[in-house]
């Protein structure tokens, strides 16, 4: 979540106010998780950070220990299987500040930083909020990519879709029904929660 | 200190519009140059470049010898380091803040202390001081202005850029701030630049003017030079010259020359360049015009025209007249001054102008 917002907010940044004429090249592939069958994302990822791979190498040299099936590499894809969810609200939300506001903020001597942190933050917190709510709950319900980067080790790596998974496939009706019926309240909550904020957001706080 | 502007840019846009603009002004503190133009004239933009927030691709731009912009050498300041300030179009004061907040977000750096300090001062100077609580959703129009001029003010700027400051407002407070505007330009004592499209307004706060129009610049010159003595037809139709007819020149003698206009000779004060038997345009203001019922009298204006009203405008206290005499001819009249005179559409009467009132443009 954390990291979601780290590396989502200075994405989120640059796309929205970037000129760039192949911007839409990094917006497409920031967008592609969402399309991409998780399967395939959960192979790259597992190839991209397994011991025979530079980062893989580079993470077993530094930590001494596998990405693949630890939690570590579950996050790695997890943040990359999630980016959309945050970026877009985060983009959209920033591409509304008035871009005079901004440019006030520059004439004032505000650096860049300054006016993202005092400004356009303050002004989209609606929107990054969303982005943040979207993104936790899509990590939470989140299959494929996990079990082929994570696995399906319980304790270490077992998320509560898989259990689901594991539970049906074993039969037990009775855990798969209380644990999907969980899921179902904890996101439809989240959304609840969303729609509702991005109203109340409003209301208190006109644009003008 | 007096601020020094050095410009020479040129800047081409996607719909293929050139901005090519070379000007160079001196600032005095507490003067306001206006950059005058009609709108898509380029004038925004030339303030824009200056303040850094758009890039010319061609030029310089210099600011009491220091070098803002320079393509040739790569120089291009960010607006954070030339020190200005803006007065956006709408204020753009920021929605989450207080009116103090605003005026103290660009006062980082120094002790807070000072900073109120500062704020307070801003605020005295533009009397919102009993504002400073609120946020600007809860603000007037006018009193939004004042709360964007303090915030532009109050990080001590050395030069104050103004983008149509009173177009967002509605007639009645336009009218009021003209006014006070000026006013609070003279007590800040900081060199301003500000853009507009409304003759009065240029009038009203300007002390010099550049004309700007087809994406250059036309005219620089004292305010009322450039009302009365227009360099060329784009600067005359763009200050407003209600006539403009063309004309030839058949003799200068005195001091004095004679223009043919139609059938009709106009006596007009020459410019120094204007050589004989020249084409020429023949220009006056409606206000310098007047009408008389009955022959001509003899007075001091050299120019009496007959001619026929085909119609007038009622501007309030005052109509436009609008006379054929051949060609077509504005006069300002009061309504007063028309009733009294009994005219109506269809009535012949004479139209006086002095000859010093006639400015003669050249016409190639």
């Amino acid at each position: 979540m954390v990291v979601l917002v780290a590396l989502g907010m200075p994405i989120a940044y640059w796309i929205a106010f970037s000129k760039w004429r192949w911007k839409f090249l990094v917006e497409a592939v920031v967008a592609l998780p969402l399309v991409l069958p998780p399967t395939v994302l959960g192979f790259y990822i597992l190839l991209a950070i397994g011991p025979r791979s530079p980062l893989g190498k580079f993470y077993e040299g530094a930590t001494g220990s596998l990405l693949p099936f630890s939690f570590a590499g579950l996050l790695v894809a997890s943040v990359l299987y999630s980016l959309p969810f945050a970026v877009q609200p985060f983009a959209a939300a920033f591409a509304t500040v008035d871009r005079r506001l901004v440019e006030a903020s520059w004439c004032l001597g505000a650096s860049g930083a300054r006016t993202f942190a005092r400004l356009i933050v303050p002004l989209s917190v609606q929107g990054i909020v969303t982005g943040m709510i979207l993104s936790f709950a899509h990590t939470l319900g989140e299959f494929g990519v996990v079990l082929m980067v994570g696995g399906n080790l319980p304790g270490v790596t077992r998320t509560v879709s898989i259990s689901i998974y594991d539970n049906v496939q074993a039969l037990n009706y009775q855990a798969a029904f209380q644990t999907s019926l969980l899921l179902l309240g904890v996101s439809f909550a989240v959304l609840v929660v969303t729609y509702s904020l991005q109203k109340t957001v409003w209301a208190a706080w006109p644009a003008k | 200190m007096a601020g020094q502007i050095d410009i020479d840019i040129r800047k081409r846009f996607a719909s293929g519009a050139v901005v090519e603009a070379r000007l160079h002004l001196a600032l005095e503190p507490g003067s306001v140059a206006v950059l005058f133009g009609p709108s898509g004239s380029g004038k925004t933009t030339i303030l824009r470049s200056i303040a850094g927030l758009e890039q010319p691709e061609r030029g310089s731009i210099q600011f009491e010898k220091e070098t803002w912009f320079d393509a040739a050498r790569g120089v291009c300041l960010s607006p954070q380091q030339r020190r200005i300030g803006y007065l956006f179009q709408e204020f753009a004061l920021f929605p989450h803040l207080t009116v103090r907040q605003n005026i103290e977000y660009g006062l980082r750096g120094r002790p807070p202390v000072a900073r109120g300090e500062q704020a307070g001062q801003m605020m005295a100077l533009v009397e919102i001081a009993d504002l400073a609580d609120r946020h600007p959703r809860q603000l007037s129009g006018g009193q939004a202005q004042r709360v964007a001029l303090a915030r532009a003010l109050a990080p001590e700027p050395r030069l104050l850029l103004l983008d149509e400051p009173l177009a967002s407002l509605d007639a009645p407070a336009r009218s009021r701030l003209r006014g006070e505007l000026r006013g609070l330009l003279i007590k800040a004592g900081t060199p301003a630049l500000l853009v507009t499209h409304d003759r009065t307004e240029a009038i009203a706060l300007g002390d010099q003017m550049v004309v700007v129009a087809g994406g250059k610049i036309q005219q620089v010159g004292p305010v009322q030079e450039v009302f009365s003595r227009p360099a060329n037809l784009e600067v005359a139709r763009s200050v407003g010259v209600e006539t403009i007819v063309a004309g030839r020149v058949t003799g200068i003698s005195d001091g004095l020359a004679t223009v043919q206009v139609d059938q009709e000779l106009f006596t007009a004060v020459p410019p120094d360049d204007l050589a004989e038997c020249k084409d020429v345009f023949v220009c006056f203001r409606a206000e310098d015009v007047t009408l008389q019922t009955g022959g001509p009298l003899k007075e001091s204006a050299r120019n009496h025209l007959a001619g026929q009203i085909v119609a007038i405008d009622s501007e309030g206290a005052v109509e436009r007249i609008t006379l054929d005499c051949g060609f077509p001819m504005v006069a300002l009249v009061t309504r007063h001054a028309r009733e009294e005179m009994g005219l109506a559409l269809g009535a012949i009467v004479t139209a006086a102008v002095k000859a010093t009132a006639v400015h003669l443009i050249p016409r190639n």
